[in-house]
């Protein structure tokens, strides 16, 4: 996990947590690199109230920048507005999931997001979100089986790995 | 959980990333003060209130879409914000030059008012950032370095008409330094083009220009130094510091090119070239990450060097020559023993060890010295400092500070005199000095 300090030099960390939530999201390179260099671009403009915990911010803004945008670009695929490229094998997947994490509160999204779209521990995202290791275990618990029922009735496989770990 | 949806190949949080990031936070402050700007003038016209301003110019969204929205090339004359710039040099205390990154371009802005408003002068430059610039007047300037080309070449390209167009000069194949006094020009060229990877060290010569980079000659002598052949940058371990048109100082700094017990070379002409003499290098050879030389005058000279960098942090040295680099004295040191393999220099003190003092610095140098007292450093990743006391001491600037600027960012510190000097920092903004105390930010 990124430490408190400028921005330059927490940039990589945030910019790799950004791109990864993001891809999971999204599954293109390119739109991916795109909705990370928005968020931290967002990021920088607040650095001086988010300096000391950017991460929460960064991954809220990056999902949320990621959901819009599958959400976009899933209604142009189905109104046959735009060429049909996309032949992503997870696609229908990423779809689930992004509908899932919009289902969730902003909490339960932020901490289901670092927890198990980004992997972070239980105790870092509880620093990074500025809360007690009980709470991140209770948002995640909470989150976890929202997610789980949604992708178990879209019959994802995410769902069927939905585990509370930990 | 959920591995099997990762990218197997993140891409890379580059330094050019970063850039792209930072001027996407700039676009989105303007959009912003834009929007503020709206409200006020609707909210003013909702009460009734007759506002007695005139209004000279359009919003700021108005004056820079283009910049702001065009992805291709811009044309000449399109208004430039000054917090894209990346790097900037004066000629004066009104003319300006600026290299921006705009989309996959690189281009020059120019600025006739001080710094005030800047526009495209040429939208495509034949380099690409980070790249060196340096201009003798409005009308003659040079550009080099950058990334090398696919064959290892490194060129230089110089312009007669202010930025609009360049021609490239007959010297190579790796321009590795520059410098114009007036129509008489010096530049130190590696006769190696660059390789990907390591390979033996490059002898460089000295190639004069008399009539504004037009013609070249070889001079007679070359200075004893090497450009390293796999480099990836061009300038990255030499540089070129004329105090005179006669004489002047070849540093090269790397601890592999420099005798065992100094980070680099020092040696000087005061012929034009015709013969060189070696100079001590006072920097011991732990400080092998960065290296600038800097002169108030035909005595005085000034070095700082630096150790390999760390999560932000930099030993330093700075040391000063009285008699032209016979013999040196330690004015102020910052240690970090951790990055120096436990060396420390005594009585270290008056530098900070925030920030990095690197070898090229994105295209341009960290240390401004104006007299034998005064002289100012703008290390990457820090703020900048400032030494009254011929840099024994250096404080931050604080009025910069109180002017906007952020501590943290890249960019360069530039005085056209003793009094008129900007700081750009790269993607954020510009700001200028007048009586070289007060700070104010210019343009959005």
């Amino acid at each position: 996990m990124a430490e408190a300090g400028r921005f330059e030099d927490v940039f990589p960390d945030l910019y790799r947590l950004a791109y990864r939530v993001s891809f999971k999201v999204l599954g293109d390179r390119g739109d991916a690199e795109d909705v990370a260099q928005e968020a931290l671009a967002r990021t920088h403009v607040r650095w001086a109230r988010l300096a000391d915990r950017p991460e929460g911010w960064v991954v809220t803004v990056a999902t949320n920048l990621a959901i819009d945008r599958l959400r976009r670009r899933s209604r142009s695929t189905e109104t046959g507005s735009e060429p049909v490229v996309l032949v992503e094998v997870h696609l229908s997947e990423r779809i689930d999931l992004a509908r899932a994490l919009r289902r969730l509160s902003r909490r339960q999204r932020e901490v289901v997001v670092l927890r198990y779209l980004a992997d972070w521990p239980e105790l870092e995202v509880a620093d990074a979100l500025g809360c007690t290791p009980g709470t991140v275990k209770s948002h995640a618990s909470r989150g976890l089986a929202q997610l789980r029922h949604h992708l178990e009735e879209r019959g994802v496989r995410g769902g069927d790995d939905v585990r509370a770990s930990g | 959980m959920f591995e099997h949806l990762d990218d197997p190949t993140p891409p890379d949080a580059s330094s050019r990333t970063l850039g792209a990031v930072l001027a996407r936070a700039a676009r989105l402050r303007r959009r912003r003060a834009s929007a503020a700007l709206g409200a006020v003038v609707v909210g003013a016209l909702a009460l009734g209130v007759v506002v007695g301003v005139v209004v000279s110019g359009p919003t700021p969204s108005q004056t820079f879409a283009a910049f702001d929205s065009e992805t291709g090339l811009l044309a000449a004359g399109t208004p430039v914000p000054s917090s894209d710039l990346a790097s900037v040099v004066f000629v004066g205390d009104l003319h300006g030059f600026a290299l921006v990154v705009h989309g996959t371009q690189t281009l020059l802005a120019v600025s006739a008012d001080g710094g005030d408003s800047w526009v495209v002068a040429d939208p495509n430059v034949p380099v690409s950032f980070p790249a060196q610039f340096e201009f003798a007047d409005s009308s003659h300037g040079y550009l080099w370095g950058g990334p090398p080309s696919s064959s290892g070449t490194v060129p230089l390209w110089v312009t007669r008409d202010g930025g609009r167009t360049w021609t490239r000069a007959g010297i190579g194949p790796v321009v590795s330094d520059v410098s114009a006094i007036g129509p008489d020009v010096w530049a130190v060229v590696g006769t190696c083009p660059i390789r990907p990877t390591a390979g033996p060290s490059c002898p460089v010569v000295l190639e004069v220009s008399t009539d504004n980079g037009q013609s070249w000659f070889r001079a007679d002598a070359a200075p004893p130094a090497s450009e390293n052949s796999e480099v990836t940058v061009s300038d990255e371990n030499i540089e070129l510091a004329r105090i005179t048109r006669a004489r002047a100082y070849v540093l090269t700094f790397a601890s592999h090119a420099g005798s065992p017990d100094t980070a680099g070379t020092l040696t000087y002409t005061a012929d034009g070239g015709q013969t060189w003499a070696a100079r001590s290098d006072p920097c011991p050879s732990y400080f092998d990450f960065g290296e600038q030389v800097a002169a108030s005058g035909t005595s005085d000279l000034w070095v700082i060097c630096a150790s390999q960098a760390s999560a932000g942090t930099q030993a330093k040295a700075l040391y000063r020559s009285s008699d032209g680099g016979m013999k040196w004295d330690l004015a102020a040191a910052a240690n970090a023993p951790v990055l120096t393999g436990g060396a420390v220099l005594p009585g270290a003190g008056g530098l900070p060890t925030e920030g990095y003092v690197t070898p090229y610095s994105l295209g341009h140098e960290n240390l401004a010295v104006l007299t034998a007292t005064d002289a100012w450093l703008f290390p990457d990743r820090s703020g900048v400092y400032q030494t009254t006391d011929g840099g024994r001491t250096w404080g931050v600037v604080t009025g910069l500070s109180k002017a906007g600027l952020v501590a943290g960012g890249t960019g360069n510190v530039v005085f056209a005199d003793a009094t008129h000097g900007w700081v750009c920092e790269t993607g954020t903004g510009l700001w200028r000095t007048t009586d070289g105390r007060n700070w104010q930010r210019l343009g959005p």
